[in-house]
């Protein structure tokens, strides 16, 4: 009995062990048709030539998003140092970059494939409704400063620009699963192939749900949100200068709506409590010609329609874009587009916007000329964009920046320019309810905004400098500063009271918007790079932010003054990773509906596993939020809850065919 | 055995086997992860193989050069360095960056070294190869690059047709992409 115990482990062991050994054979043995199917998984990344960019700028890789075991594009933000990221509920985040973040901050643009992503209602993104399959994203550019030139208008303290791979390079079927205490469960799947020889698509579907956050000190847990999504993206090459992508994407979110209003009969708030579907779609069409060697044109045009509580919206957008190398120094672009967006607004049930559907007309020309001075070492690049928009008219945006490569390896840049921030719907056109109460006689007294049809946009001259080394193959450092002034930014300023009859007899106490604040704001942002050996990385980043303003502590304290992030990346062995990502982040004041909410400083560590047993089969796990129970990020400006994040586990097995 | 294990025995041998059974069939393929370095090591005496060099400049030995890429070196070196490509002896050769890179058959850069430098500086007769990204498409010959989890290359013809290097039409037939324009 007992021989036959051991025999049988032994018997295991050995099997094991001779397939743990299974015949190595020699790489230099195999022809070239047999080496291009063996399967590599290596920790580095080689990034593109991000040496001579003359602006702030960070690439989030696929491969760090897999690493880390990152479940939506709001969250991978998180690695770019400069930017802010706070989770305000199950579906809300608060992102901005340099200060002034909030939930329904507006000084970031978004793109994803050229489309841009921010509404124009409060000039900020609904990261509820930004998704894709992560693994067909080819890089996220963190651009930190303003991106006006190439960008325009509201991409005053920074750019987020996703874009996807090509066609061609998401082939075959692709399943992924996973499930956790957060994440409920996810599916993702997507199949790419081709017609001929120069047509490749994809098409992709995902799903998932995700628990809803706790709200503090209360036991009571929101419901969880769904999403589900589906798209296609193809790619035609119908000659050696042409190429045509048509893509599309059809969303449908649901999730709970929490939140309150303000009424002026007892008990003065009333709760906002939906279950609410939030729909959209999108088609983008791009067609890249060359003109010459040295010259291509490019035409975009694309449409976007969505629904949710807030508003529903139609966009339609059409650029035109020319680049070209003059007489070898001069690498020119200009272009010129124009949008429209027809909207619905209807914040809540007591706020009003009026006009509540408008029609708004976007037109922007730019040019921007990178001039090489001395070749290899010294490059000035000048430009500007001029916008006409309905709310401020004629916008001009310029910028200079040149870079400096005194020594192969090392980089200087520096930048000067201007950015704005056009007026939202919301300060425009709504009055929005703040609280009401009654005073001691029985009247009812409501505060509220009220909307200012004259603003002008608030602006930005924005100063900084940056410096990026290599020294040998295993260490690098990327460092930038900058220095930012605001002018025209908008202050709150009381209006006389007045009495209103509807929907029952109340003094209103408004306040209006006026550009008369002020801001200064200056900062730091690091990030080293480390490679101690080819199967580990490390990567280390550092924000510092110093903010004042004319407004005070409401504004000041926003963003966190420190925030420090250190990430590992190692391949233990040809077949498992150890990932790890350790954040921390100093207390902030975040804006909530009445008052600011105290943010305690916070870490936050991650890390996991990642096994591929077979070339095609990855299966990770993750533990996040590892060293809290639970902490807070941010104020939610929907409802009156704070919610808190916990510590959370997530599987995924993802097999590619 | 006590209760417990006697119950977690055959689930854990369940589990052995089924593992094992994983590797067996991962064996069957004879396609095991390989290290990077090494596979990129393969690829580069594969090329060597497939490339002809100009007559004036045939000699015994072909001198394969690096810079920086000290994984790839060492994995050339074991895999490759006491072998021949036709009747040429194969000698490897680490350099350093500021080196002048003469009397070199074979060029392998470092993607991470700073500044890589352009193919113009380098002599005709040498064969380049890097795994930077973009390689090929600012005048190097030979780009290594990842695709999933798999190594393929692209090829700068008029680059290594200018440099006197004649390449073999089963290496362009591999290529993921030939770039037919010249330097951008």
């Amino acid at each position: 009995m007992r021989d036959a115990g051991t025999l049988k482990w032994l018997l295991a062991a050995a099997l094991l062990g001779g397939a743990a050994h299974a015949e190595e054979r020699d790489l230099a043995d195999l022809s070239l048709a047999e080496l291009l199917d063996v399967p590599v998984t290596s920790v580095s990344k080689k990034e593109t030539r991000l040496g001579d960019a003359p602006t702030a700028i960070t690439v989030i890789t696929p491969d760090d998003l897999r690493r880390l075991g990152i479940t939506s594009i709001a969250e991978a933000l998180r690695l770019a140092p400069g930017f802010d990221v706070a989770r305000t509920d199950s579906s809300h985040w608060a992102i901005s970059a340099r200060g002034f973040n909030y939930q329904y901050a507006n000084t970031l643009l978004v793109l994803i494939d050229g489309r841009s992503v921010y509404t124009p209602t409060f000039g900020g993104v609904y990261w509820d409704s930004q998704d894709l399959t992560l693994s067909d994203i080819e890089r996220i550019e963190v651009i930190r400063g303003p991106g006006a030139t190439l960008w325009g208008a509201n991409a005053v303290n920074g750019v987020v620009n996703v874009i996807t791979r090509e066609a061609k390079d998401t082939q075959g079927l692709m399943l992924s699963a996973a499930a956790g205490n957060a994440d409920l469960s996810s599916f993702d799947a997507r199949y790419g192939g081709e017609i001929g020889s120069n047509v490749h698509y994809r098409t992709y579907a995902k799903y998932f749900e995700r628990e809803g956050l706790d709200v503090v000190d209360s036991g009571i847990s929101d419901p969880s949100w769904h999403s589900s999504r589906a798209g296609f993206r193809a790619d035609w090459e119908p000659a050696e200068d042409k190429e045509v992508t048509l893509q599309g994407d059809y969303y449908e979110v649901r999730g709970p709506v929490l939140g309150t209003y303000v009424t002026v009969t007892p008990p003065f708030t009333a709760p906002l409590e939906r279950h609410e579907l939030s729909t959209g779609f999108d088609v983008l069409g791009r067609w890249t010609q060359a003109l010459s060697d040295v010259s291509h044109v490019s035409l975009q045009a694309y449409v976007d329609s969505y629904s949710r509580l807030q508003e529903s919206r139609d966009t339609a957008d059409i650029q035109l874009e020319h680049r070209f190398r003059l007489a070898s120094r001069h690498d020119v672009v200009w272009g010129f587009g124009y949008r429209f967006s027809a909207d619905d607004v209807h914040l809540d049930p007591a706020s009003v916007t009026n006009p509540r559907k408008a029609d708004l007309h976007l037109y922007t020309a730019f040019l921007q000329d990178e001039v090489t001075v001395v070749p290899d070492r010294v490059h000035i690049t000048g430009g500007a964009k001029v916008e006409h928009n309905d709310f401020t008219g004629f916008e001009v945006q310029p910028s200079l920046r040149a870079t400096w490569t005194p020594v192969a390896g090392h980089t200087l840049w520096g930048s000067v320019s201007r950015s704005v921030s056009t007026p939202s719907r919301f300060y425009h056109d709504t009055r929005f309810n703040i609280a009401a109460f009654p005073l001691p006689d029985g009247t009812v007294v409501e505060l509220a905004y009220v909307p200012r049809k004259d603003l002008p946009s608030q602006k930005l001259n924005a100063f900084e400098v940056g410096y990026r080394a290599s020294f040998d193959t295993r260490f690098s450092v990327d460092l930038a500063a900058f220095y930012n002034r605001y002018r025209d930014l908008y202050g709150l300023v009381s209006e006389p009271g007045q009495l209103e009859l509807e929907p029952a007899p109340h003094i209103l106490l408004p306040s209006t918007w006026a550009a008369v604040e002020r801001a200064t704001s200056y900062g730091t942002e690091l990030s080293v790079n480390y490679q101690p050996r080819d199967s580990w990385r490390l990567t280390g980043t550092h924000t510092w932010l110093h903010m004042r303003s004319t407004i005070g502590d409401t504004i000041d304290k926003l963003s966190p003054e420190n925030q420090f992030g250190l990430r590992s990346y190692s391949n233990l062995t040809s077949r498992l990773e150890f990932n790890a990502a350790v954040y921390w982040t100093s207390a902030v004041s975040a804006l909530a509906i009445t008052e600011n909410l105290r943010v305690p400083a916070y870490w936050r560590v991650d890390a996991g596993l990642v096994y591929t047993p077979l070339p095609a089969l990855e299966i990770g796990m993750w533990g996040q939020n590892l060293t809290n129970r639970v902490h807070v990020e941010g104020a939610s400006q929907d409802s009156r809850a704070t919610h808190e994040i916990s510590r959370s586990v997530l599987v995924r097995v993802t097999k590619k065919f | 055995m006590t209760r417990l294990s006697q119950r977690i025995q055959p689930a854990l041998l369940a589990v052995i086997f089924g593992t094992a059974l994983l590797f067996l069939e991962d064996a069957a393929w004879a396609a095991d992860v390989a290290r990077a370095d090494e596979l990129k090591a393969a690829y580069l005496f594969n090329f060597a193989k497939l490339v002809e060099w100009p007559a004036s400049s045939l000699a015994d030995t072909l001198t394969i050069c690096f810079v920086g890429a000290s994984g790839v070196h060492d994995a050339f070196k074991r895999a490759a360095g006491d072998k021949q490509v036709g009747t040429r002896r194969i000698v490897v050769r680490p350099m350093a960056g500021s080196e002048p890179r003469t009397g070199c058959d074979v060029l392998y850069l470092d993607a991470a070294l700073p500044g890589l430098q352009l193919p113009e500086s380098v002599n005709p007769g040498t064969l380049t190869v890097s795994d930077g990204a973009g390689f090929a498409a600012h005048g190097g010959m030979i780009e290594l690059f990842a695709e999933g989890n798999r190594l393929r290359f692209n090829i700068n013809l008029p680059s290594a047709q200018r440099a006197g290097l004649r390449i073999s039409s089963n290496l362009l037939q591999l290529a993921a992409h030939i770039e037919k324009g010249g330097p951008k």
